[in-house]
């Protein structure tokens, strides 16, 4: 019954525990989850293990919380809650929301890109297991019972060689260490992480804009700001600034005018010769002097 | 006994086997694997302040200004991360839409500067119709307690020949990251 039983495992770690290796995480539909973040929280802790079930999109319904691939992240997984859900014949439209997030995803999801309904939820499982994937939880969970077995299988066989008869404890070690060895394989190979995706949003609101079609036409009070550079010595610039501004210029000007004319006037010579004992008399001709001012 | 020394010889070849694939599978060399299974037990926080100065909140009023045909205005805002633990990626998007002029004609690029306003990532730059569907800004991404500066450009076509105005919101929000 011993031998049976050996054989048994023997045959479940060579073909299952190689095959959930290799084949990656898919056990007739069912698929196992690490939920890496708090986005679903307090429905689903951070750290527990969801398991996914394999379900037509078609079927899904609001508020379900499923497993889906991230949109352009072909190998990133996201667990949230279905927002939104639209059936358009065969195509199924959703929008999600992690429950702790503020804001809804910022994708639209197609059916084809859902993993599964999350099922269960187990809390702190997934520590575990991420542990368990650690260069430690690796030699501890995987390396060190492979090493005891493959060890007491060489001492057995020694003991055969030798005609020795078994300890009595040997099988049961074997069959226990390999029980434990196929079921590392398996929670390695059956649960990977999924990124219960935190997301948070702020927003910058009301820009507006007034839109016209020129600036506005210069004015005669606006400055005119003419720079001339990079020019050499002799170089001719020209610079024409057309301006089509009235200016009317209302002056009060108050002037004092002194005007000092000295007028001379002179008959000419006029002399009397030669008239002794005598009167005389001299008529000189009329003197005029024409003096004009003008102050404008 | 020779049955069970061959029985003993597969036990050996199965274990080992299986030990093999088993580590090989997830990945007991990839660096990138192991160290990406970090659990995140924060809270997303992001926060906006519009300029490159002042208090940062979760929103941020926009500017009001003018524009002509063919030229373009100038705006920075800053985003912060206010989460302890988690890393964000950023993703913008227009809100609230409106106006007489056409969002095809509105061309808005954010480019990701540093305190002295150079480039510290690629611009990414569309018409304001198509920023109306989530758009990652691309890298660098925004760390737990940091800040990121953008610079957004705001570009009006030369071929608008009419006045009129538009108005429009940005909501930008940051994913975990990886």
């Amino acid at each position: 019954m011993k031998k049976i039983i050996e054989i048994f495992l023997i045959i479940i770690v060579i073909l299952f525990g190689t095959a959930f290796s290799l084949i990656s995480n898919r056990i007739g539909g069912w698929r196992g989850f690490t939920v890496m973040s708090g986005s679903m929280e307090p429905s689903i802790t951070t750290g527990s293990m969801v398991i996914v079930k394999n379900v037509n999109p078609q079927l899904l319904k609001k508020g379900d919380v499923i497993t889906f691939k991230r949109p352009s992240k072909e190998n990133e997984f996201i667990t949230h809650r279905i927002l939104a859900l639209s059936n358009k014949k065969d195509l199924s439209i959703l929008k999600t929301k992690g429950d702790h997030n503020k804001e809804i995803d910022p994708w639209v999801l197609a059916g084809g890109g859902v993993v599964g309904k999350v099922i269960y939820s187990i809390p702190y499982l997934g520590y575990l297991l991420v542990f368990a994937k650690t260069k430690i939880g690796i030699t501890f969970f995987i390396l060190i019972p492979a090493f005891i077995i493959i060890y007491l299988e060489v001492i057995n066989i020694f003991n055969l060689l030798k005609n020795r008869k078994n300890n009595v404890s040997y099988a049961s070690q074997t069959q226990s260490l390999t029980i434990l060895l196929f079921i590392s394989l398996l929670s390695y190979s059956a649960f990977q992480p999924a990124n219960a995706l935190l997301s948070d949003s702020a927003s910058l609101t009301a820009n507006k804009f007034t839109v016209a079609l020129q600036e506005h036409p210069a004015q005669c009070g606006d400055d005119s700001n003419i720079e001339i550079s990079g020019n050499g010595a002799g170089s001719n610039n020209a610079v024409s600034v057309n301006s089509n501004c009235s200016t009317i210029i209302n002056e009060s000007n108050n002037t004092t005018i002194t005007n000092a004319v000295n007028s001379n006037s002179s008959t000419g010579n006029n002399q009397v010769i030669n008239n002794t004992g005598s009167n005389s008399t001299i008529t000189t001709g009329n003197v005029n002097s024409n003096i004009s001012i003008q102050n404008k | 006994m020779i049955k069970r020394i061959i029985l003993s010889l597969l036990i050996i070849g199965g274990v080992g086997a299986s030990a093999f694939a088993g580590t090989k599978a997830i990945g007991l060399t990839d660096t990138a694997t192991l160290s990406a299974s970090t659990f995140s037990t924060g809270t997303a926080d992001l926060q906006i302040s519009n300029g490159t100065t002042g208090a940062f909140a979760d929103s941020a009023e926009g500017f009001t200004t003018s524009l002509l045909p063919g030229k373009t205005f100038t705006k920075y805002i800053r985003l912060r991360n206010n989460s302890t633990d988690v890393d964000f990626s950023i993703a913008a998007q227009a809100t609230a839409v409106s106006g007489s002029i056409e969002a095809s004609n509105v061309t808005v690029v954010f480019t990701p500067v540093n305190g002295s306003e150079v480039a510290v990532g690629s611009p990414v730059s569309q018409i304001l119709a198509n920023w109306t569907t989530p758009t990652g800004l691309g890298t660098p991404n925004i760390l737990a307690t940091k800040n990121q500066e953008y610079k957004m450009d705001v570009t009006l076509s030369s071929s608008v020949s009419t006045p009129g105005s538009f108005v429009f919101s940005f909501l930008f929000t940051g994913t975990q990251f990886p």
